[in-house]
């Protein structure tokens, strides 16, 4: 095993090497915090997540056994984090709920010849944003952190086929919300 | 619309883990018409198009955060494992065996210090002189008080002793000679004779057997004492040796030994 590989570095964190652990922080804290922002839309509750996940693994790092990639375990935890959110959360937020549509234009691209993209953009993100939490997770898993279908499938703890089958249909249920918010 | 049947195919295409043999059968489904090539397009156009969305960076704030729980943790693991120590000590002195043992172990140590404190190790052979010279004492002390016991048994292992001591002083030699010229039994008087003779480098002890020659009336005392001052070749005891030879009443054997005895020693 790669002393610098993800799997060593935990290994290292669980013997009690706890400065590995920041090397693990500098390789995944921007493909998490991504994770939640694009799930939640929240900057303060993504940030607060991340230091969740990583706060579990300290909590957890005797039972880690470098079974399996690190990478598929660390969003599993982030995954679980999220939900334990959401739940305890519902009540005060609507997590999936509409964005911050001016939000959306600070991120939008800048050039006016860009504006029929910006505007796809937007509506692309609205819809996104409408889909159930499984399907967005299973697509922006997919899309955004580069997991292979089966790495989604031990990640949300489901079958390969469930895996296709969601990105599959929030594809298909994001073109028919484009089409709604367009007016088609 | 795309059936869900061929979701497998769609979806190994979009995230372009599709195999070659894949792609010949989705050609060919779009070829007989059974998959809108249209459709496939919009698709890949969609999930390609989710790249372009805009995502903010996470703050400074969220790494100072994160450094300063690492830290936070390290300390707790520091003071952990410093804590850990500490019971695993108290753990192994706890357990009655290792108890035992080290108060077995304490007492011995201070005992060793006790020890070498009153009797420094430098001192050993000094000391052992000391107790030797203490014995001897005692000896002496045992031998004298028990040559004045009423047991005539008791008075020959007095004697006894007395022989066994190597260095007799002046009280042991006056103590054997007494007991020589007065103890009322022979066996006593003859063992006094054999204790005095380990004594005979000493002057007063010779003089006292020489001395004791004619005061004895037992032939085996005179002749133990005749074969005594032949054995320490004590010319000066001819004198005495005679004077007994004069008594009237001597016993022939002892009177035929005195009178080689005088021969030999004034040869």
């Amino acid at each position: 095993m790669d002393s610098l590989s993800d799997n060593a570095l935990m290994l290292k964190v669980k013997n009690g090497d706890l400065d590995k652990l920041g090397l693990l922080f500098e390789r995944y804290n921007r493909r998490l915090y991504h994770f939640f922002y694009r799930l939640n839309r929240r900057r303060d509750v993504s940030e607060d997540l991340v230091q969740g996940v990583f706060e579990r693994i300290l909590q957890y790092r005797s039972s880690y056994t470098a079974n399996g990639s690190f990478s598929t375990w660390i969003f599993q935890i982030a995954r679980n984090l999220h939900a334990d959110h959401y739940r305890k959360h519902q009540d005060e937020e609507n997590l999936d709920g509409f964005p911050d549509l001016d939000q959306l234009k600070d991120e939008g691209p800048e050039s006016e010849n860009d504006q029929p993209e910006k505007e796809e953009l937007k509506l692309l993100q609205l819809a996104l944003d409408q889909l159930d939490s499984t399907k967005k997770q299973a697509l922006l898993l997919s899309r955004f952190q580069g997991f292979k279908y089966k790495e989604i499938a031990e990640i949300m703890d489901c079958s390969e086929s469930a895996v296709k089958v969601r990105i599959f249909r929030a594809i298909r249920e994001l073109e028919v919300l484009i089409k709604e918010l367009k007016g088609v | 619309m795309i059936n869900d049947k061929y979701i497998e195919l769609v979806t190994a295409y979009l995230d372009d883990s599709i195999s070659p043999e894949e792609r010949v059968r989705l050609n060919e489904l779009i070829d007989e018409g059974k998959i809108d090539i249209l459709d496939v397009k919009e698709m890949e156009n969609l999930y390609k198009s989710l790249g372009k969305l805009p995502v903010s960076e996470p703050s400074e704030q969220m790494r100072d955060s994160f450094y300063a729980m690492l830290k936070a943790e390290k300390e707790q693991q520091t003071s952990m494992q410093d804590s850990q120590l500490l019971d695993r000590i108290r753990d192994f002195f706890i357990q009655p065996k290792i108890r035992r043992f080290g108060l077995a172990m304490c007492l011995f140590l201070v005992g060793m210090v006790a020890g070498n404190f009153f009797t420094p190790f430098q001192d050993y052979e000094q000391e052992m002189d000391q107790l030797s010279n203490q014995v001897m004492q005692m000896q002496k002390m045992m031998a004298l008080s028990l040559l004045d016991a009423p047991s005539s048994t008791e008075r020959l292992k007095a004697v006894n002793i007395s022989s066994e001591i190597s260095s007799a002083d002046d009280r042991i030699v006056s103590a054997l000679l007494k007991t020589l010229n007065n103890d009322p039994n022979v066996n006593v008087r003859l063992a006094s004779i054999d204790a005095l003779l380990n004594h005979a480098a000493n002057p007063a002890v010779r003089k006292g057997l020489v001395q004791a020659i004619s005061k004895q009336e037992s032939p085996q005392i005179q002749v133990a004492l005749a074969n005594a001052m032949l054995a320490l070749q004590e010319t000066r005891s001819v004198d005495e040796l005679r004077r007994l030879l004069d008594r009237q009443e001597l016993d022939p054997t002892v009177r035929y030994k005195l009178t080689n005895t005088i021969a030999a020693l004034k040869r």
